[in-house]
């Protein structure tokens, strides 16, 4: 459950597919998810164009983006905003904090937020005293459980309605019902509260427009456009991709998000807000701060493959196709983003291709998530670059790479090859039984504790050819 | 129609019979094979498993060995898939290999595409004076490898031929596009994760009451063979070569 | 600040293989939606057609008025309907003339520009239903596009537990492009919003357990009158 994971990704798997809950839910989940989508696809002319052209739009941004960025800053500061470059998360929580701090803040109201999570901010400003409170419903509940988000567009998918009327009950200090209707009204009665008492509003950030230093928020419940409304004071924090050139990319980019992400053709709300307030609004916020993190982004950048990875517009299509996603849930990833996007970014996020680097063998290579991506990036292509990466840095086991060695030598020469072919005929006789091997010697024994593995034929087909 | 035979190490030492059958099948339609001694491997594991120095040269050997056949047919769908997705990127910087891999990737073809495509078994009314000869009264559902539906859109050429089969009946697999959880070391890498992708692939072939279920890919044909194997199923697991192979003789 | 500002686009610029950050707007071929999306045409009436159907398919209502006095008793005969006591609405010349509010019994609040901002929120909040005027409606996926301003106040369409908007035929259009065309505009003349809030139906959540539940933090029921 938390992003400081100390069991290695294979034993987390391991108590991930136990928990039949917890699969029941995610599947739940994505099945709806995945049909939204494809339901929209079907809706949808030219699918394939918008997403071709979604591509090409985030391709030039990212590709571009030392001009993008520095557009984004002057025209922010052009309406009286203030703009604020994070080279690492404790730089980020630093600038949020002194912010805060002038503005004697007591209460803070956040609107979802994932490079939020992905700083550690919520416990940064608890230390000095801070009150902040998660809006969004899912983030509310898993605020008041402890727990970290498993999913990016449903983040509580994993928590049942007895444990969230629990927690509700916990906090209003009387019963409140498990049904949805009385749930949704608790969080709506207690958060407006809130809402109407925060000093701060901090939110996340779809994409800033450059052009003009608007943030757009996409969101469906309505708590983002208070938190940018109410309170005095908004800071907005976003990932430095996250930022598109005009108006026009906006409209694209919006037309492949909410089908990719729900199937929905827009969410509730497409909130675009060009902080901070003008002369005589009567609500909005007065001062606006806007935080561009890079918190390894510049690395991923550095790449001319991996930097495709930027192009996300965190959708979720592909979590919600992943096969792998679906029997182990979000939280066994470890990770704030997890999925195959979370396998393939998160190693340069954490700067260890090490620990983190083992997310990549999270995969069977499928390709349901390239296939599935808004903007066609190549997931599964990235995921092999990372083993590669890997095995550049040396980071794989040696015996493994004694192992592929070996393998290359017996099987570059033909000559070779059919003596390790003959060889490992006989040499499994002993394990053999009825034609197979139904219980093998490590790391064979990984296959066999599960399936029957199928014990090589007599003769090869080679051999067979050879003799007609 | 002279093809050589590309029979990947998987079906070459432990399916071979599904090559025997595949041999059958396309000199029964008339196909004049050879077997260039050469061939080894794809290098699929190594390319997977990042390795693409050692790769490398596995693939050398398979681009020297096929470098005069004119046509190639072959019986694993994700050898395939392999070949025309890593092979070009593999030698990018060498322009000799880079054009042997073109031009393997312009003339193979996995054997169900081969029947459909190049052989137009299913139109061989007018073109051949054998009728589609496969007859296979049995309750068929098929598994959709990762692979060659993503990158060779194979499924087509396999709804053609099972649809042809006579008295097949056919049941469509539900989640057909979830990965069966082989993955090649995924499998032993991450094996609990891997049984449970497997374990639900096997629920809804269950869940279809067939009595087999067909594939394209051997490592996916494995896998889910293993599985059902442990659990005592008499569900048949077969390779498309050996389900056409069958019905010719029935 | 603004060396933290120098360094770290200089180092974005490095990793993109640059000596110093770009300063000239880079080439583009196609900016926003594909080109057949721009160029597609609509027959006169799908626009109010599309606004309808998708509206009405999010639990919202369309009433179609054929003059402002229609509207005017449509009006009225909603807040009977929603039983409402305590009604806040746009100081919204347009506005104003179309909504006359009939029932005495009804506490009517007004956002002005430069009114007393914590009572105008509070009031807001305490509503039953809120009406504003629609700058934009957007047929082809049933959404209002409401531009802030100091009279169009942002918590009207939010804080109240029924938002009620009046959009006039004519700035009824088929999709979002129309929109942008004015932003873009508007930026031209230093004119863009402070908030352009794109609403499509009411507020809604899957959290619980994928349980479609309507009315989370903003109106539960988005209601609209198009006046021809």
């Amino acid at each position: 459950m938390s992003h400081n994971p100390t069991l290695h990704l294979r034993d987390r798997a391991k108590i991930a597919v136990k928990d039949e809950q917890m699969r029941k839910a995610v599947e739940k989940a994505v099945d709806r998810l995945s049909g939204n989508r494809l339901k929209a696809e079907i809706e949808m002319p030219s699918w394939d164009e918008w997403r071709e052209q979604g591509k090409r739009i985030r391709k030039h941004t990212v590709n571009h983006l030392d001009y993008y960025l520095g557009q984004l800053a002057e025209s922010v500061r052009s309406k009286g905003g203030h703009i604020y470059f994070a080279q690492t998360a404790a730089e980020a929580r630093e600038f949020i904090i002194g912010i805060c701090k002038e503005k004697n803040a007591k209460l803070i109201a956040k609107s979802k937020s994932m490079v939020t999570e992905e700083i550690h901010l919520n416990p940064a400003l608890e230390k000095e005293n801070m009150s902040v409170i998660e809006t969004d419903l899912a983030e509310y509940i898993l605020q008041l459980a402890g727990e970290t988000p498993s999913h990016i567009i449903v983040p509580a998918i994993h928590k049942n309605r007895y444990q969230i009327a629990e927690l509700f009950s916990a906090v209003a200090g009387e019963k409140v019902e498990p049904d949805t209707p009385s749930l949704t009204a608790f969080a709506r009665k207690t958060l407006r509260e809130k809402f109407m008492a925060a000093d701060i509003g901090i939110t996340g950030c779809n994409f800033a427009i450059a052009d003009t230093g608007a943030i757009s928020l996409v969101t469906n419940e309505g708590n983002a456009r208070i938190v940018t409304s109410l309170p005095k004071v908004l800071i907005s924090v976003m990932g430095m991709e996250r930022v598109l050139p005009t108006f026009e990319d906006l409209e694209a980019v919006l037309s492949l998000l909410p089908r990719h992400a729900t199937g929905q053709k827009l969410t509730s709300y497409i909130s675009v807000v060009n902080a901070p307030r003008a002369k005589d609004e009567g609500d909005g916020a007065e001062e606006f701060h806007l935080v561009i993190v890079d918190n390894g982004r510049s690395k991923l950048l550095a790449d001319e493959e991996y930097r495709q990875a930027l192009h996300c517009i965190r959708c979720g299509a592909c979590f919600n196709v992943c096969p792998v996603y679906r029997q182990i849930g979000g939280h066994a990833y470890g990770s704030v983003y997890s999925g195959p996007i979370g396998a393939v970014i998160t190693p340069f996020i954490q700067d260890d291709f090490d620990f983190w680097g083992e997310l990549a063998y999270a995969t069977t290579l499928c390709g349901a998530c390239s296939a599935a991506c808004a903007v066609k990036i190549p997931l599964h292509d990235l995921l092999i670059n990372i083993r590669r990466t890997r095995v550049e840095l040396g980071l794989t086991h040696p015996l493994e790479k004694i192992g592929f060695r070996m393998w290359r030598r017996i099987f570059k020469i033909p000559g070779r090859y059919k003596f390790a072919m003959k060889f490992g005929s006989i040499a499994q006789r002993p394990f053999m039984n009825d034609g197979y091997i139904q219980s093998g010697p490590p790391p064979l024994a990984n296959w066999t504790n599960s399936r029957y593995f199928p014990a090589a034929a007599n003769k090869t087909f080679r051999e067979i050819w050879q003799e007609r | 129609m002279k093809a050589s035979i590309f029979i990947t190490c998987i079906c070459d030492g432990i399916y071979p019979r599904v090559g025997e059958a595949m041999v059958r099948v396309l000199e029964q339609q008339g196909v004049e094979l050879d077997f260039p001694t050469g061939q080894t491997c794809c290098g699929q594991p190594a390319l997977t498993s990042g390795y693409w120095d050692d790769a490398r040269e596995i693939a050398k050997t398979l681009l020297d060995t096929f470098k005069d056949s004119p046509c190639v047919v072959t019986p694993a769908g994700s050898c395939l898939a392999a070949i025309k997705e890593f092979y070009p990127v593999l030698f990018e910087k060498d322009k000799y290999y880079y054009n042997l891999s073109k031009e393997l990737i312009g003339k193979i073809h996995e054997f169900s595409e081969f029947l459909v495509e190049v052989l137009q078994v299913t139109k061989a009314r007018e073109r051949f004076p054998y009728p589609f000869p496969y007859r296979f009264p049995h309750r068929v559902t098929y598994h959709s490898s990762c692979h060659p539906r993503r990158f060779l859109g194979i499924d087509q050429h396999m709804y053609t031929l099972l649809k042809n089969v006579k008295d097949l009946d056919f049941v469509p697999l539900t989640h057909e596009e979830q990965c069966c959880g082989f993955g090649g070391t995924f499998s032993v890498k991450m094996p609990e994760i891997s049984e449970a992708m497997v374990d639900a692939k096997v629920a809804d072939i269950l869940n279809t009451g067939a009595d087999v279920v067909v594939g394209t890919d051997l490592s996916c044909l494995m896998n889910i063979d293993g599985r059902l194997r442990k659990q005592g199923s008499k569900v048949r697991v077969m390779h498309i070569a050996e389900l056409l192979d069958e019905g010719m003789r029935m | 600040m603004k060396n933290k500002e120098r360094a770290f686009l200089n180092h974005v610029a490095k990793v993109l293989g640059r000596d110093k950050p770009l300063l000239k707007p880079p080439k583009r071929d196609e900016v926003g939606p594909p080109a057949f999306w721009k160029e597609q045409k609509f027959e006169i009436d799908e626009p109010l057609e599309f606004f309808k159907r998708n509206l009405e398919n999010l639990t919202g209502r369309v009433y179609i008025a054929k003059d402002s006095a229609d509207a005017r008793q449509q009006v009225n005969a909603w807040l009977e309907e929603l039983k409402a006591s305590r009604v806040i609405m746009w100081n919204h010349e347009e506005l104003k003339k179309v909504v006359d509010i009939e029932n005495q019994e009804i506490k009517v609040d007004y956002w002005t520009a430069n009114g007393p901002k914590r009572k105008m929120i509070e009031a807001a909040e305490q509503a039953d239903v809120g009406i504003t005027w629609a700058d934009y409606g957007i047929g082809y996926t049933g959404t209002l596009a409401l531009f802030s301003s100091p009279i169009q106040g942002r918590s009207v369409s939010l804080l109240p537990t029924v938002h009620i908007a009046i959009l006039k035929k004519e700035n009824l259009v088929p999709t979002m492009s129309t929109v942008m065309r004015d932003i873009i505009e508007r930026r031209g003349n230093n004119n863009v919003p402070a908030a352009i809030d794109f609403i499509t139906g009411p507020s809604r959540t899957s959290d619980i357990e994928m349980d479609l539940s309507i009315g989370v933090h903003g109106p539960v029921k988005v209601w609209v009158i198009v006046l021809k």
